[in-house]
């Protein structure tokens, strides 16, 4: 009966959780703020805790007597517009001087057209659950240990062998991207506005992000900021659960029709403005966007335009739903996915580099990201 | 009946796949369970630990006169694939891989060792120390810091860390992923406790091995006595 109990009371609580954090997934203001601290050495690793929001890990490589200023993200507290609220610090060593505002980015950020910011973000790679391989061996392992209980060598061998293969299973490697891109423009609009999604952890390589948003909001955000070498700090952002949405600024304007700038798109859809999507097939670098690779159903109010219209769009290849969905009605619009695999278009990259600002990663590397364009008014 | 406890700890703790599966395959939601929406914070390995833990409180105990087939050994070996598959869940969750390694050997390693030490006592003696330090202390602790209704309330220190060697209380940091990081979070008290009850066990099956010993030596003299008397009064 107490085994009925305790195995019964645990199952309770996963479910009273299970009810209590069905949060919906919303994602709400940047959860990005910087301190800055002074660390002296002898220091190689510090943590910067903002409670219930999260918390920094810092690396470092601080020599005795050696001192060093710096300037550290750490999550701010959800739903909080200015979180003015100092992390605690337990590390001899590193000492909090003071919030730093962000003033430029929030400046940068307001800056920013409502056309651009309510256009879709992307979306990663739904979460994968447990394969039905797995199920079925841990069930088949299960069988077999109550088959032979009392032999435990061979029970204890046998479940070894189940967690083995379990864990080789589920851990394969995904042929799904890491993270999702998508570069917005305007046409005749200087500059552009570039997003990338990731779900549970993201790279926050480069320069600092505009903006850092997690969905749900009131999600755990760990931080580990890797302040060892020369250059800005490696930060890796991780929210396990959550999706992560990194909001950066592009220098470079829009690509031309005339011409392809950006490198070579494995397919491109056009949306003209009258709202007929035609599919361009691929575009490679440097040459003009070419036509409609199946022929535009003839416009008219007539039914079996309509009809048309439907059959000629069920024709094309499927285009995902967040891209197009929410787009200005009355504007055309071109989408394009850039060529896989790849591994750069890290912010600052797709500036229009000779040979193509996309850069290809290694032969038989998993891709790293999946690039979409997008550009409104051409 | 340990048996069926084991079958619905495996039940329970299968089912947090299941489930996530179900409801990340179907297009109707159960969204609770689905990891976009986090059902629980922190460790899905964690969950599972939880729930194996709980199902410690009904290991028969060393009077338990039957042959027992579900021993430690056994047991562990039916919750092994389970675990493999929360320490797969957590990786793809974005959690750091060598973390949730340590922690789900951690966990194991205590599961294992309660399990042995509890195997070892007495009925009265594991029934006695599962109640007080592995159920009684985290829900005395509980009931002062929440039943207090301030911020800020604290239960004494020395109830704080009789606390803190409670399997259970350390498997539920790890499921809500309030853990201190590094050398922290290894259970060093739950293990500790583990072993100095492995200890009495061992000491009290002894004591009473020997007493046992003694009163079959007291009742072959008082045998022989009792011969060579009724001897002597026959002579």
């Amino acid at each position: 009966m107490t085994a009925l109990l305790g195995v019964g009371s645990a199952a309770l609580a996963l479910l009273v959780f299970g009810v209590a954090r069905a949060v919906p997934a919303t994602a709400g203001e940047s959860r990005l703020g910087y301190v800055e601290v002074s660390a002296s050495g002898p220091l190689e690793r510090a943590t910067l805790d903002c409670g219930a929001a999260g918390k920094t890990e810092l690396a470092l490589a601080l020599a005795a007597g050696e001192t060093r200023n710096l300037l550290v993200p750490v999550p701010n507290a959800p739903g909080v517009v200015a979180d003015a609220s100092l992390p605690n610090t337990a590390s001899t060593g590193l000492t909090v001087l003071g919030r730093r505002g962000d003033d430029e980015r929030a400046r940068a950020l307001a800056r920013l057209s409502v056309a651009w910011l309510t256009r879709p973000a992307p979306q990663p790679a739904p979460a994968r659950g447990p394969r039905v391989a797995s199920l079925f061996f841990v069930v088949a392992a299960a069988a077999f240990v109550a088959r032979f209980a009392a032999r435990r060598a061979l029970a204890l061998l046998v479940g070894a062998v189940g967690f083995a293969l379990v864990l080789a299973l589920e851990l394969a490697p995904s042929e799904a991207p890491r993270s999702v891109v998508v570069l917005d423009f305007t046409a005749g609009e200087p500059g552009g506005l570039r997003r990338e999604s990731a779900r549970h952890a993201l790279e926050l390589q480069g320069d600092a992000p505009l903006s850092l948003a997690v969905a749900p909001d009131d999600v755990r955000l760990e931080l580990n900021a890797d302040a060892r070498g020369e250059g800005p700090l490696q930060v890796v952002a991780r929210a396990p659960g959550a999706v992560l949405v990194r909001l950066d600024l592009l220098e470079s304007g829009p690509p031309e029709p005339t011409a392809n700038r950006f490198g070579d798109l494995a397919d491109v859809w056009f949306r003209e403005s009258d709202g007929r999507w035609t599919f361009r097939g691929d575009w490679t670098f440097g040459e003009p966007l070419p036509g409609a690779r199946s022929a535009p159903p003839p416009a008219g109010p007539s039914a079996s335009a309509g009809a048309e219209t439907r059959r000629a769009e069920d024709a094309l290849p499927p285009l995902a739903g967040w891209l197009q969905t929410g787009l200005p009605q009355g504007v055309a619009f071109l989408i394009g996915r850039a060529v896989e695999p790849l591994a750069g278009a890290a912010p600052g990259e797709p500036t229009g580099a000779s040979g193509g600002a996309l850069e290809r990663s290694p032969a038989g590397a998993a891709p790293t990201r999946e690039v979409w364009l997008r550009v409104g008014g051409l | 009946m340990r048996g069926w406890a084991v079958a619905l700890a495996l039940f329970a703790s299968a089912a947090i796949f299941v489930l996530e599966a179900v409801s990340l395959a179907s297009p109707f939601g159960l969204t609770a369970w689905a990891r976009g929406a986090e059902f629980a914070p922190g460790s899905r390995v964690g969950w599972v630990a939880y729930v194996w833990c709980a199902a410690l409180s009904c290991l028969p105990s060393a009077s338990d006169a039957r042959p027992r087939r579900w021993s430690t050994s056994s047991t562990l070996a039916l919750a092994l694939p389970v675990f493999a598959l929360g320490l797969a869940s957590d990786v793809r969750a974005g959690v750091e891989p060598l973390r949730v390694a340590a922690l789900t050997a951690c966990a194991l390693a205590t599961f294992a060792a309660w399990s042995a030490a509890l195997a070892r006592a007495s009925l009265a003696l594991a029934a006695t120390v599962w109640s007080a330090l592995a159920l009684g202390a985290p829900l005395l602790v509980a009931a002062l810091e929440w039943g207090a209704a301030a911020d800020g309330a604290r239960a004494p220190s020395v109830l704080r860390a009789l606390s803190s060697a409670s399997p259970l209380a350390w498997c539920h940091a790890f499921a809500a992923g309030t853990l201190p990081p590094g050398w922290h979070a290894v259970p060093f008290a739950p293990l500790a406790a583990a072993s100095v009850l492995a200890v009495l066990a061992t000491r009290g099956a002894a004591g009473s091995g020997a007493r046992s010993s003694m009163g079959n030596a007291g009742a072959t003299s008082r045998r022989h006595a009792t011969s060579s008397g009724s001897t002597e009064a026959g002579e």
